[in-house]
């Protein structure tokens, strides 16, 4: 019974915490719909997996008396949701570092292929036992072939932990986003049940969320509220991480807005400008680009595009481009930018 | 004798085409290039030098690479020499280079304060022939959706693409990318991805008047960027092997480690020919 008692009290534990996720997440103000979707999805399955596990522990222990049968289609549906869920962790993952639905579609065929073959292998199973069984006292039976399960699972989150590992090594915009969060619910999903031998899986999953659910409330301190660029705590940061080596500004395009409906402006400048920049509000009025590039022909090129689109809505803005002089340091370089705002 | 200075772009450059090669004279369009022609008191070309200025928009020093220099005795190359020197004083050029197989050039300039090494040229040419020896290419396949040709793009698209490759700093062999216009490329050669609605990588070639096919640029970003630009390549390359003559030549310049790399393998054992390099301090 000790079994039992875990078992529901984990689960219970992991379902309350995806529902109060579930109504934190509602409110969180992302940009990127998609990216919301994704994640109160993940959430929502992890709160499914839970309540379905506890359903599991009360139909094994034989407090609700559905059959072996019963035991067996809950146990079936249990172990597609845990790997679909793995599949939607990599998904999101995936979205997190290129937000690219197009990139997703073309290579789902080959992501597909482990939730496919568990999908098709529980499905033979209800028929023939070739994985797990009930018997008639409700005792259950894994076999070696069950491993198929636990590897496709492992493939996911083991796949994305070191995806985006290599990820942040090229993309600098990723240098935020901690590993802490996908490594929790590997640990629970992969170890613990062999240590175990309980379903915990969903509570690391719900830790794991939450640990996401944390780092996105972080990040949001780096954001404006208005115009959803950064503000000057970010630029500060920036400074840290130009000292550090890992970031490099050699040109910028200074926004001044003019009196209009701010939100609108930002939105018009974000479909301008190149997806990675780094735009920061550094003032009421003031909007400031950063860019790799030297090249005053393209910081002209972007300033010109933005100018245009402002006009054609009636709205007012000034640009002016910044280049790094030759013996100026990146981090003079920020501090010049920051100096002219004051 | 005396003999006048003109400026040559665009619009006389087919004046001085005793001088100037076609392609060359079509460069003289360009943002950065620059022509300087000699004509005598009849008015008539004898001689001509075109350069290019390199990294003039930013703070680095701005340099200039002499790209050709011909007259008819070596008295007026002197000539044209001294007016290129006033020009570049005036767009603060630090440092003039050239690369060239022309000796003669090659001589006058070391004679005029250039060092002077034999180096292999940077560019290689090869044919459509030699393309299509490449196994990679050398066989139909089938191309997914999202690949196509540059006609297919719209022109804010392409603008969009430019923009980030600005940003990234990626101009391929292009000073003036921020410059050009989709139209000066080539549309069928030429390829790109359409990712999210987004051009996020191109290979584009200029097709010069003289039917020589030039790569200028080969960048991708984001996701599968690596797959894509294989992606590019085999587009572009299996649209040449079947919309041009074996013998159509094409030009690649091995202007930095990766697309020397790439061309060491696809192209393996093509080299490009002896020329003469040279540079000189204008400070």
């Amino acid at each position: 019974m000790n079994g039992f008692y875990v078992t529901v009290y984990t689960n219970v534990v992991a379902l309350m915490l995806s529902l109060g996720l579930i109504a934190l997440a509602a409110k969180l103000k992302m940009k990127d719909v998609i990216e919301k979707r994704l994640y109160i999805f993940l959430i929502s399955s992890t709160a499914a997996s839970a309540f379905l596990i506890t359903l599991c522990a009360n139909v094994e222990y034989g407090i609700l008396a559905w059959g072996k049968y019963g035991a067996l289609i809950l146990e079936t549906i249990l172990e597609m949701i845990l790997t679909f869920i793995a599949l939607i962790w990599f998904v999101y993952v995936d979205y997190r570092i290129f937000r690219s639905p197009d990139h997703l579609k073309r290579n789902m065929k080959f992501i597909n292929i482990p939730v496919a073959l568990v999908f098709i292998l529980n499905l033979i199973n209800l028929f023939t036992g070739i994985m797990f069984y009930y018997e008639d006292d409700l005792t259950y039976h894994e076999t070696s072939l069950y491993i198929v399960c636990d590897i496709a699972r492992l493939i996911y989150f083991m796949g994305s932990l070191v995806y985006l590992e290599w990820q942040k090594r090229k993309d600098k915009r990723l240098r935020y986003l901690s590993v802490k969060s996908f490594i929790v619910p590997m640990v629970f999903f992969v170890l613990l049940i062999y240590f175990t031998s309980y379903a915990t899986s969903p509570l690391g999953l719900a830790i794991g969320l939450a640990l996401m659910y944390v780092q996105n409330i972080n990040y949001m301190c780096y954001q404006d509220g208005e115009t959803g660029f950064y503000n000057r705590l970010y630029m500060e940061n920036l400074k840290k991480d130009v000292e550090k080596g890992v970031y490099d500004a050699n040109g910028a395009l200074v926004f001044e807005l003019g009196d209009g409906d701010r939100t609108l402006m930002a939105e018009l400048i974000t479909a301008q400008l190149p997806m990675e920049s780094d735009t920061i509000r550094l003032g009421k009025d003031r909007i400031v680009t950063l860019a790799a590039v030297k090249d005053r022909s393209a910081l002209k090129m972007l300033g010109d595009d933005v100018e245009m689109s402002f006009e054609e809505k009636g709205l007012s803005v000034s640009v002016n481009s910044i280049t790094r002089k030759k013996k100026e340091s990146p981090v003079e370089f920020l501090d010049r930018i920051m100096e002219n705002d004051r | 004798m005396s003999y006048k200075m003109i400026e040559i772009d665009g619009d006389n450059a087919e004046d001085f085409s005793d001088y100037i090669d076609i392609d060359m004279q079509e460069q003289l369009d360009r943002e950065f290039f620059r022509g300087i022609g000699a004509v005598d008191d009849s008015d008539s070309p004898v001689g001509a030098m075109v350069f290019e200025l390199l990294d003039s928009e930013s703070d680095e020093d701005t340099k200039s690479r002499i790209r050709l220099l011909k007259a008819d005795s070596e008295d007026i190359e002197n000539v044209i020499l001294t007016e290129y020197k006033s020009k570049i004083e005036e767009e603060d050029v630090t440092e003039s280079c050239f690369e060239s197989s022309d000796k003669t050039m090659s001589d006058f300039l070391e004679s005029n304060g250039f060092s002077m090494k034999v180096s292999e040229a940077m560019d290689i040419v090869l044919t459509v022939k030699d393309v299509k020896a490449v196994p990679l290419f050398a066989k139909e396949r089938n191309f997914p959706p999202y690949i196509m040709s540059l006609s297919e793009v719209s022109a804010i698209q392409f603008r969009t693409f430019v923009k980030e490759c600005l940003f990234k700093g990626h101009k391929g062999l292009l000073e003036d990318l921020a410059y050009i216009s989709k139209s000066w490329f080539d549309q069928d050669l030429s390829s790109c991805i359409v990712t999210d609605g987004k051009v996020n990588g191109a290979l584009l070639i200029k097709k010069a008047p003289s039917g020589l096919l030039f790569t200028m640029l080969f960048a991708a970003f984001g996701a599968d960027s690596q797959q894509n630009l294989a992606l590019l390549m085999g587009y572009s390359a299996r649209k040449a092997i079947e919309d041009y003559p074996e013998d159509t030549k094409v030009v690649i310049r091995r202007h930095n480690v990766m697309v020397q790399k790439l061309a060491g393998k696809l192209f393996a054992g093509s080299k490009g020919e002896d020329v003469f390099m040279g540079k000189r301090s204008e400070e």
